[in-house]
């Protein structure tokens, strides 16, 4: 059996890495549609400046790819080594969107971000601006299918295990690409990276007019975070709240243990808006609570129930005790392929299999775990209560934030006078990293609250890694930590440095610190009247 | 100067100078940290090593 500190190094690095990872990735998913949108403009006006603010954005959003690019490559090389198990025992489905992805970054991705760096001498305008919708397409179809591989690790429909193989076999292609739980996950999450976009570009652009500088251009691309940004927060809420409906299907474990919901409510279930889990005693030692908000959100009915924790544990004790008869069916089959008694009792259990393999865990003889071992197992199929409750609960704050400031901005960008409103302004440039923020909360509340699963009600965590040594793990954990945070400080380092230099840094003599060249106007003033 | 002639076109800004330098480096880093702890090390389970690890009674330890 592996050892406890094995499993939760090789958890840790896949967290690092991936959460490292996120860091860079929503802001090219969404930066990128506000260069769509920024350039459309530019195409139909004709208007230099909005040629500027592409060219301006589309630097800050070069900088975050060309730090951001590749960072994800270190979760492949994972799979190989601490994750073989799991990767055997699911490449078949998991490999081919990840491959896919792979085709549209190199491919997609990857050629349009060249042409759109490269190509506004060679390409007219109209042309140009397709270059960035396809960039911006392919960046996000690169996100659709990294989210339907991990959707299917929530959610594994269209595969079916093997006894010959002793691996998942892909069954429905389409059924995993149309899987309703990847499908939400990809719009809430490409959602909340057009939110994080939207603050990027409003908080800086707040930036220029707080200091009263390149006030023009600074205007043009407030108005257009604060529209984006408004439409995006309003979706990523309403899309959460899919997502959320999804998880109440299939995750019943993970929506209880989010909501700290110990016993079944009779429906609809209130929403606890505020609580102190006690995991030990298995109830909330204080708690404040909105009546029939959860059933309505997690059903959208008002007489369907929603399981509590203590009711779910009971369903998946029998599971685990019908997970025996599957595992212990599926070791005779392993020595006689033509056993059909076993073959029976395997087919008639085999949808708990993942559920006996929990066993696996405390004892190499499922047959053989006693009580005591069974209630451990039955402990294990809930996520802690706590992480997830808080967890989920700033991240919907923030999200609701950002909707009230989004709709401030959007207001006042309607009115006119936003430039007067110092608050929002304020407001908007130092909430500039809580996208990031809200975002890992949501990656720690899908991933956390996925476990004791890597595929969800099939492959137990423990299961899926390798054996190494824990000293390896040590050592490329400190690499990968080590890498990731230089990679952060130069990214900051750059990011703040051009953000700070603003459309000066284009070098067209227009705009703030800037020597006045040729025809253009007079540094310091000419901002304001392009 | 002379080096500044002889770069690509692109290269003469520097903004580009700065991102190639820290794309180069970051390649750099992650094929050391690959060649550290990750080549050669993947292993390759087949069904007989998987069974071994989930469906033997008897399971010693395996990779």
């Amino acid at each position: 059996m592996l050892t406890e500190e094995l499993v939760d190094l090789s958890r840790l690095q896949f967290a690092v890495t991936a959460l490292y990872h996120f860091l860079f990735v929503p802001l090219t998913l969404g930066l990128a549609f506000i260069l769509v949108i920024m350039e459309l403009t530019y195409v139909i006006t004709d208007r230099p400046i909005y040629k500027d603010m592409v060219r301006f954005w589309g630097k800050l959003f070069g900088i975050n790819f060309a730090l951001g690019v590749t960072t994800g490559i270190t979760m492949e090389f994972q799979f190989g080594t601490n994750w073989a198990y799991y990767s055997h025992y699911v490449g078949d489905i998991f490999g081919a969107p990840l491959a896919i992805e792979g085709l549209m970054a190199f491919f997609l991705e990857s050629t349009f971000i060249g042409l759109f760096f490269f190509g506004w001498d060679r390409l007219n305008k109209w042309q140009h601006f397709m270059v960035t919708v396809l960039m911006a397409v392919g960046s996000n179809l690169s996100a659709l299918w990294i989210l339907i591989a991990n959707g299917w690790m929530q959610d594994p429909i269209g595969a079916e295990f093997s006894f010959v193989t002793m691996r998942m076999e892909m069954t429905d292609f389409w059924a995993i690409v149309f899987n309703p739980t990847a499908q939400a996950k990809f719009v809430h999450t490409v959602s909340a990276g057009y939110v994080t976009a939207s603050l990027f570009v409003l908080g800086i652009s707040s930036y220029y007019l707080l200091k009263g500088r390149d006030l023009d251009f600074a205007r043009r691309s407030f108005r257009i975070a604060a529209g984006f940004g408004f439409a995006s927060a309003l979706s990523v809420i309403v899309l959460g709240d899919e997502s959320g409906y999804t998880v109440s299907e299939s995750q019943q474990a993970k929506m209880a243990a989010i909501e700290a919901m110990w016993e079944t409510e009779p429906a609809p279930a209130a929403f606890t808006v505020f609580a102190l889990p006690n995991e030990a005693a298995q109830r909330n030692d204080y708690e404040l609570q909105i009546p029939y908000v959860l059933g309505l959100i997690g059903t959208r009915s008002l007489t369907e129930t929603l399981p509590g924790i203590k009711e779910i544990k009971a369903r998946n004790r029998e599971r685990i005790e019908n997970g025996i008869q599957a595992v212990v069916a599926l070791e005779k089959l392993r020595k006689n392929h033509g056993d059909e008694l076993a073959r029976a009792q395997f087919e008639a259990s085999k949808a708990d299999l993942g559920f006996g393999l929990l066993l696996k865990k405390y004892t190499v003889d499922v047959s053989q775990a006693t009580p005591a071992m069974i209630q451990q197992a039955v402990d294990d199929t809930i996520p802690r209560v706590a992480p997830l409750f808080w967890s989920f609960r700033l991240m919907v704050a923030l999200g609701f934030l950002f909707l009230v400031l989004f709709s401030f901005a959007l207001f006042y960008s309607v009115k006119g006078n936003f430039i007067e409103k110092k608050w929002l302004l304020r407001w908007a440039l130092w909430f500039i990293p809580m996208p990031w923020i809200a975002a890992e909360l949501g990656w720690v509340v899908a991933e956390y609250g996925r476990q004791p699963w890597t595929i969800y009600g099939v492959l137990p965590t423990h299961i899926s890694v390798s054996n190494l040594t824990p000293g390896n793990l040590y050592g490329s954990l400190a690499g990968f930590v080590g890498f990731y945070t230089a990679l952060l400080i130069v990214e900051m380092y750059l990011m703040t440095k051009y953000a700070r230099q603003g459309p000066a840094s284009l070098g067209t003599g227009k705009y703030h610190g800037e020597k006045a060249t040729g025809g253009a106007l007079p540094a310091g003033a000419a901002a304001d009247k392009i | 100067m002379l080096v500044k002639i002889l770069l690509p076109d692109f290269l003469h800004h520097r903004l580009a100078r700065e991102i190639a330098l820290a794309i180069a480096i970051k390649l750099v880093v992650i094929a050391a940290l690959f060649y550290a702890f990750f080549d050669g090390r993947a292993v390759h389970p087949d069904a007989d090593s998987v069974a071994e690890r989930i469906a033997n009674p008897e399971q010693q330890t395996s990779n």
